[in-house]
């Protein structure tokens, strides 16, 4: 999925090295804020939920 | 973690919530997690510039940095489905002080905008997209009870860590673009 992600989003900044570079960096900066979150998630792993 | 193109991605927690404080520290995590990175990767570029890492490690670096920066520096807008928005609506309960609370957090990132010399014109159209988009929000799932509310020492820490995480990512967006343009 991560890897479907960076190629759509390779054309949009220039079908070159470069282009690959910043949509590999964008997914990676998407995986890490949402890893945040998870790990926000799973601390609050507690019994009690409403 | 599903990915959206052009938006992003969302985490599944799969757990619900208890209370408001895990809401706010939840949303709050997303671009803190990242945060933690911003002085280790402008290290990595100060090393790089003074020799000590490879001199080509510096462009990527700085790239990385911006759009770390930018990304979350986007998410921390006070829009009803950003976490900003989220993080603002738990700390602040009355409806004065969000509306002073948002209009500070978008001027700070609009400023953010213009210092590293961004068209007025992009930022005003990137504005009325975000205010669109906050209008969107409404309609949520509801949890059965009400989640546990925060205290005055919780919505306080709370604040000082979105003020931290608007700081730290503002901080990263200036230094690559004032190296990089």
């Amino acid at each position: 999925m991560a890897v479907a992600s960076t190629l759509i989003l390779w054309p949009f900044f220039g079908l070159g090295i470069t282009g690959l570079m910043v949509s590999t960096f964008l997914t990676l900066v998407i995986v890490l804020h949402e890893l945040g979150h998870m790990a926000a998630y799973r601390a609050f792993a507690t019994p009690r939920s409403r | 973690m599903i990915f959206i193109p052009f938006l992003g991605g969302i985490a599944i927690g799969g757990r619900p919530y208890n209370s408001l404080f895990e809401v706010a520290t939840c949303a709050l995590m997303g671009p803190g997690m990242s945060a933690f990175l911003v002085p280790i990767l402008i290290a990595g570029r100060e090393a790089s510039h003074l020799g000590l890492l490879p001199h080509l490690l510096e462009g990527p670096l700085l790239v990385f940095l911006l759009i770390l920066g930018g990304f979350n520096l986007l998410n921390l807008l006070p829009t009803y489905r950003f976490d900003g928005g989220q993080v603002l609506r738990q700390v602040f309960v009355t409806k004065k002080a969000l509306v002073g609370a948002s209009f500070a957090v978008t001027s700070a990132i609009l400023c953010v905008g213009w210092i590293i010399g961004a068209p007025n014109n992009a930022l005003l159209a990137g504005l009325a997209v975000f205010t669109l988009l906050s209008l969107i929000g409404a309609g949520s799932v509801k949890p059965k009870e009400k989640l546990e509310p925060m205290g005055g020492a919780e919505r306080m820490l709370v604040g000082f860590g979105l003020y931290s995480a608007v700081a730290m990512h503002s901080y990263a967006i200036i230094y690559a673009a004032a190296a990089l343009f």
